[in-house]
């Protein structure tokens, strides 16, 4: 197995690429000068690489010190999810939307300086880890705020609607959201080697019961607990936004509410953090609209099958050889707990409409 | 090595070592790495003492579905090609109407067949795993 443990300790940039980097932030800039005073690997995703940079800036349009994030591409990149350039722009019209999403500084999309596009942007204080926020005493003494707080921002940010200007590389669908994401996961199911009887049962439920359209707006595609800052008991950003387009705004809440993203804490229902209540209620409020409460269910199905799905392809990384990794092989024992899930959300949505 | 039940032992035991002796002295990434290894060794481990099992499971219950003989011994690539036919049926709207109790009954023993080795404390509704 190629887990080196030397390379968790490598700076994540080279000499010669920090001295390119500060060169080119010193021209973008329009500085007098940069220096770059730290510059960190960040626990990225399994797709993206994130660092901590630190600036000093002299002279220009940035002057100051700026505590911030580089986003690049992950020497292998997913090709489901979007370019930097396009998470950037994403970037920029949620934060203009009044979202919690973390500022946009600047976008690099030439190979100079580091030889692959990336961006930076502000970095916000706090704990990202799932595992440690919904074990943490004093996070969940705020459980409930946390999950009001995310019901507010998602309906924030679902009060984006197409057409957005600068977002015009999304596709808005032209059919039923959901009935787009079931074609998308079959796709992924037919270049795997292996049948996936129990997810395909649960998407052919899905085609057969999908619920009428909820809406039509920017989805941030992979808001769960992992993918948002908490600091002193409240949400500082909302991160990862890779995954955004254009859909039913009940995908969010679904994926966030599903049992695979509750850590452990399936009583909290919300993300392992807060109830179901105290999400569904503020996101009503800061709405302004009431929600078919009875449809999400069938997005926590779908968001279970998603989950299954990926992790399969992040399984099918390791073992295709092409890029040895423990934590993507391990991710595919995951899928028997998740087609567990499937059989119960596809049994109570069954009894639900017998009864 | 001369049995998979030997090899189960061996790798229970280094899983074992790892948890006890090594584990306790790490910290941070090092000891997310460790805790990955030893949940690769332990299931691995179950694999080599059940993972036969559970495909021979699988593959009674899908023979059940499609009326195949039940004791006939099983062939290669057999399993995967029931598996895809199933999925065929799936998608084609074979069983939209009625889905039968035997393919209700073939997908839940796949789930717990395979539970058994990647995740057997995990129990869907009323677990508290994962």
């Amino acid at each position: 197995m190629a887990v080196s443990p030397g390379a968790l300790d490598a700076p994540p940039l080279s000499e010669p690429e920090l001295g390119r980097l500060g060169d080119w932030l010193r021209e973008a800039l329009d500085a007098r000068a940069v220096r770059i005073e730290r510059c960190a690997r960040l626990g990225g995703g399994a797709i993206q690489e994130n660092m901590a940079l630190d600036l000093a800036v002299f002279g220009g349009w940035r002057e100051g010190r700026h505590e911030l994030v580089l986003r690049t591409d992950a020497p292998s990149g997913l090709a489901v999810s979007r370019s930097r350039a396009q998470e950037y722009r994403i970037l920029e019209v949620a934060h203009q939307a009044g979202v919690l999403a973390p500022e946009p500084f600047l976008l690099c999309e030439g190979a100079e300086p580091l030889g692959r596009s990336f961006y930076l942007m502000a970095r916000a204080a706090g704990e990202a880890r799932a595992a440690r926020l919904v074990r943490d005493p004093a996070v969940r003494a705020r459980g409930e705020a946390i999950a009001a707080r995310l019901g507010g921002e998602l309906a924030r940010l679902h009060a984006v609607v197409p057409p957005v200007p600068g977002l015009d590389f999304i596709e808005v669908p032209e059919k039923l959201p959901m009935l787009v994401r079931i074609g998308e996961l079959r796709a992924h199911l037919d270049r795997m080697s292996e049948a996936q009887p129990v997810l395909e049962w649960g998407l052919r439920w899905l085609e057969r019961h999908a619920p009428p359209q909820g809406g039509l707006c920017l989805v941030h595609g992979d808001l769960r607990t992992g993918n948002y800052m908490v600091a002193d008991g409240d949400v500082t950003a909302i991160l990862d936004w890779e995954f955004a387009g254009f859909g039913d705004p009940l995908e969010d809440l679904g994926w966030l509410l599903a049992r695979c993203w509750r850590f452990g804490a399936v009583e909290r229902e919300a993300g392992g953090i807060g109830s179901r209540a105290a999400l569904l209620d503020a996101y009503e409020a800061a709405s302004g609209r009431a929600l078919p409460r009875g449809h999400i269910v069938h997005w926590e199905l779908l968001a279970t099958i998603r989950w299954a799905v990926v992790a399969l392809m992040q399984a099918q990384r390791h073992f295709s050889g092409n890029e040895p990794s423990l934590e993507l092989a391990l991710t595919g024992t995951l899928v028997p707990a998740l087609e567990q899930d499937v059989l119960d959300y596809v049994g109570a949505l069954e009894r639900e409409q017998t009864a | 090595m001369r049995d998979a039940q030997q090899l189960a032992s061996l790798l229970e035991i280094a899983r074992h070592t790892l948890r006890q002796k090594l584990l306790p002295e790490l910290e941070g990434e090092r000891k997310f790495q460790a805790a990955m290894i030893a949940n690769a060794l332990a299931v691995a481990a179950r694999s080599l003492d059940g993972g036969g099992e559970a495909e021979q499971e699988e593959r009674a219950a899908l023979r059940r579905l499609y009326a195949l003989p039940e004791d006939a011994p099983p062939e290669p690539g057999e399993l995967e090609s029931l598996r895809r036919r199933l999925v065929d049926d799936l998608r084609r709207g074979r069983f939209d109407e009625a889905a039968p109790s035997l393919l209700q009954e073939a997908l839940r023993r796949r789930v717990t067949a395979r539970l058994s080795i990647s995740n057997p404390a995990y129990s869907g509704t009323t677990g508290r795993s994962r």
